[in-house]
């Protein structure tokens, strides 16, 4: 490649005086090193925590509370929900820059703005245990799409295998997660797991037990193996999402509609 | 110096600026729930909370809190808000976890989950709280119904004094091991995350391990179109580098699973489920006194409700009024039984109500004009039923024997507002109201 950028990885670089252009390669070397610095954890953390709010809005409880967590509905809906805002960004990041960190980026930003909101919020502020509020992880998820991506260099086949994948591994790579939270335990004549149980006790005054949903649906024929099935419906489901939202991202990243508005 | 807009302008804007900030700044404290803000016809006509205990109201951490009374869920429910025969979960309004709740039962059963209540019955419930986070909080029974709402009952402040961190919580799995709820499972759950987070890290940095690398890479494509450049961007060590990543996750995802089936080995789905709250005869379920309301109507200006009713007594004692509970608001008349204040809040009117018939003798039936008159009407907002979309109320009368023993009947019925002075009240006897001639209303 014929992109000669001067001794971009050669020692010190002296920068450009405060308040002056820059005027050599080396200043412009320093400026895109900035540049790198600056903006991927910026866009990461952003984008990263947009997502929180659109898990909060379309995810919510389901992500919130230990003793949501099911073997059917969480594990369907909560991967489909997270991969929105990676599919758009990926778009842009490989479009413009072939990077495939943007799913991986915005996973780490995510799980960044989930921890302080569930410290904060949750277990500072309105005193539920961590343990019970503890969020989701899919950041190994995220770079298995990014990887894919890169493997293949094609949306079609990223969204066949990685975006399959990210619903598949989901349930997976979580399970570790809130098994301790599924130990059971005998609470008069009811027995329960922990989760049901801290749901028991754990007071939330505007979620009485029956609004959960829990075991909701019409999956009755494999038996007790519910989970598994889930993750692979999620998987299904999980192509169709990134071949949407990929569709949007290539309309979001044309800048034509930008300068058609300015 | 540049200056925004006119004078006139910034001073608004200023002002409006400085409005904002009091309004955020000033705002007082909340303690309690705002459940008097729940439409007046919903908590007089759905569950009818009396008895009410909450004690002790000043604990450390640790102790223990009983909230322990009765309800009659109402025969006059409305018809725009859902029944409870469906989901309803016995709850507890309170601030989040200052309390964990050890045990609920309603009628003698347990009831760890949710439940079903049949309207026209009376119900007993205990619910026992461990005492948690220090403060002073509002504490409510509160009914969770399907697709109505929570319905809360009559509230004391509980004190708890010490630390939070003295705070005790274990319990027994099913495997015999005993844990601390808070912590149990904590230390794998950041592990594993922060395991995640290294695998993350790990990618970016290898895309990132030279910088620069955006607007090097933007560059390129921008010089030689994506075809061309992404032939010279991804070499095979990425190539390789990434499906070492992907076959890596994948080990680590069935290595995590393995080594969580092996340390968490006996797990179950979650439980859900309902167990309807059984009926038992309750000492106030007897029914040996029958109520008819003839006429209601509401004063808006005096805060006052007359009722004439036709009373007949099936019993053997002679009963009077004594008592009338809407809206768990408690209208006592003084003359019958004697009523406190439990604190401050405590909604009660201890000579708040009156009967123009003392005693109504055994097999007979009386009519009687029953007034309800105090301030309790506005503080509760319960004078919102007058601009309500069904002008209905209930409540709960209470009728005692010379000896003090009780039977409580529901009483509903359409009612007529009156919205402007010069209110007549209704007299079925022909003579004035007992309660007309009160100085306190004159």
């Amino acid at each position: 490649m014929s992109i000669e950028l001067g001794s971009t990885e050669q020692g010190e670089i002296s920068r450009a005086p405060r308040g002056k252009a820059l005027n050599n390669v080396q200043d412009q070397v320093q400026a895109w090193r900035n540049a790198d610095l600056f903006f991927f954890p910026l866009i990461s953390i952003l984008i990263g925590g947009a997502a929180v709010f659109l898990c909060a809005l379309t995810v919510g409880d389901w992500s919130y509370w230990m003793d949501w967590r099911d073997r059917r509905w969480w594990p369907l809906l909560t991967p489909l929900l997270l991969l929105v805002l990676p599919t758009v960004a990926t778009y842009a990041f490989w479009k413009y820059f072939k990077l495939p960190v943007a799913a991986t980026g915005l996973a780490l930003g995510f799980w960044l703005s989930q921890i302080i909101s569930r410290y904060v919020n949750f277990y500072l502020f309105t005193a539920f245990p961590m343990n019970w509020v503890m969020p989701e992880v899919w950041i190994g998820a995220a770079v298995v799409l990014d990887a894919v991506l890169l493997i293949t260099r094609s949306f079609a086949l990223t969204g066949l295998v990685g975006g399959f994948l990210f619903g598949l591994l989901f349930s997976a790579m979580n399970w570790p997660v809130v098994a301790p939270m599924h130990m059971p335990v005998q609470l008069g004549d009811t027995v329960m797991t922990l989760a049901d149980y801290m749901g028991f006790q754990y007071i939330r005054t505007a979620m009485p037990e029956y609004v959960r949903i829990i075991e909701a649906g019409t999956l009755r024929t494999f038996g007790t193996n519910v989970a598994p099935v889930s993750a692979f419906v999620s998987g299904f489901f999980a192509i169709l999402v990134y071949y949407v939202f990929i569709w949007i991202g290539s309309k979001g990243a044309n800048p034509a509609w930008l300068k058609k508005l300015v | 110096m540049v200056k925004f807009g006119n004078a006139w302008l910034r001073r608004a804007m200023g002002l409006a600026l400085a409005c904002v900030m009091s309004g955020i700044l000033f705002v007082p404290p909340v303690f309690a729930h705002g459940e008097i803000a729940q439409m007046a016809g919903i908590r007089m006509r759905t569950i009818h909370w009396f008895d009410t205990q909450i004690e002790p109201t000043q604990v450390k951490v640790n102790d223990i809190v009983t909230v322990r009374g009765k309800f009659k869920v109402s025969e006059n429910w409305p018809d725009y808000v859902a029944k409870p025969e469906q989901w309803v979960f016995l709850n507890i309004g309170v601030p989040g976890p200052t309390f964990i709740r050890l045990d609920t039962t309603i009628n003698g059963m347990h009831q760890y989950q949710s439940t079903a209540l049949k309207r026209g019955e009376f119900y007993e419930y205990e619910i026992k709280l461990k005492a948690r986070v220090p403060g002073t909080w509002h504490v409510h029974p509160l009914l969770n119904v399907w697709q109505a709402g929570p319905l809360a009952g009559p509230a004391r402040f509980v004190q708890i004094t010490g630390d939070k961190k003295d705070f005790v919580n274990t319990v027994t799995l099913l495997d015999g091991e005993t844990v601390d709820v808070e912590h149990y499972g904590l230390a794998s759950m950041w592990s594993i995350h922060l395991l995640w987070v290294a695998v993350g890290l790990l990618w970016v940095a290898y895309w990132f391990r030279h910088l620069p690398v955006m607007m090097r890479r933007y560059v390129a494509i921008k010089m030689y179109g994506e075809q061309e450049a992404e032939r010279h961007l991804i070499t095979i060590k990425d190539m390789v580098v990434s499906a070492g990543f992907v076959l890596g996750i994948l080990g680590l995802t069935l290595a995590l699973m393995m080594w969580s089936l092996n340390r968490y080995s006996i797990t179950m789905p979650l439980q859900t489920g309902k167990i309807e709250a059984p009926v038992i005869p309750l000492p106030e379920s007897q029914q040996q006194v029958d109520v008819k309301v003839q006429h209601a109507k509401f004063d808006l200006p005096s805060r006052r409700m007359d009722m004439a009713l036709e009373v007949t007594n099936r019993s053997a004692e002679p009963v009077r009024i004594g008592q009338f509970v809407t809206g768990y608001a408690r209208f006592i008349d003084a003359a019958v039984i004697k009523d406190v204040k439990a604190d401050r809040y405590d909604p009660v009117a201890t000579d708040g109500l009156h009967s123009d018939v003392t005693w109504i003798q055994p097999g007979q039936t009386q009519l009687v004009n029953l007034t309800v008159a105090d301030a309790l009407w506005g503080e509760q907002r319960l004078t919102d039923i007058v601009a309500e979309p069904n002008l209905r109320f209930a409540g709960l009368l209470f009728f005692y024997t010379a000896d003090g023993h009780r039977q409580i009947r529901e009483v509903g019925a359409r009612m007529t507002p009156n919205f402007l002075p010069g209110y007549v009240p209704i007299n079925t006897h022909g003579g004035h109201v007992a309660l007309e001639t009160r100085d306190s209303l004159s």
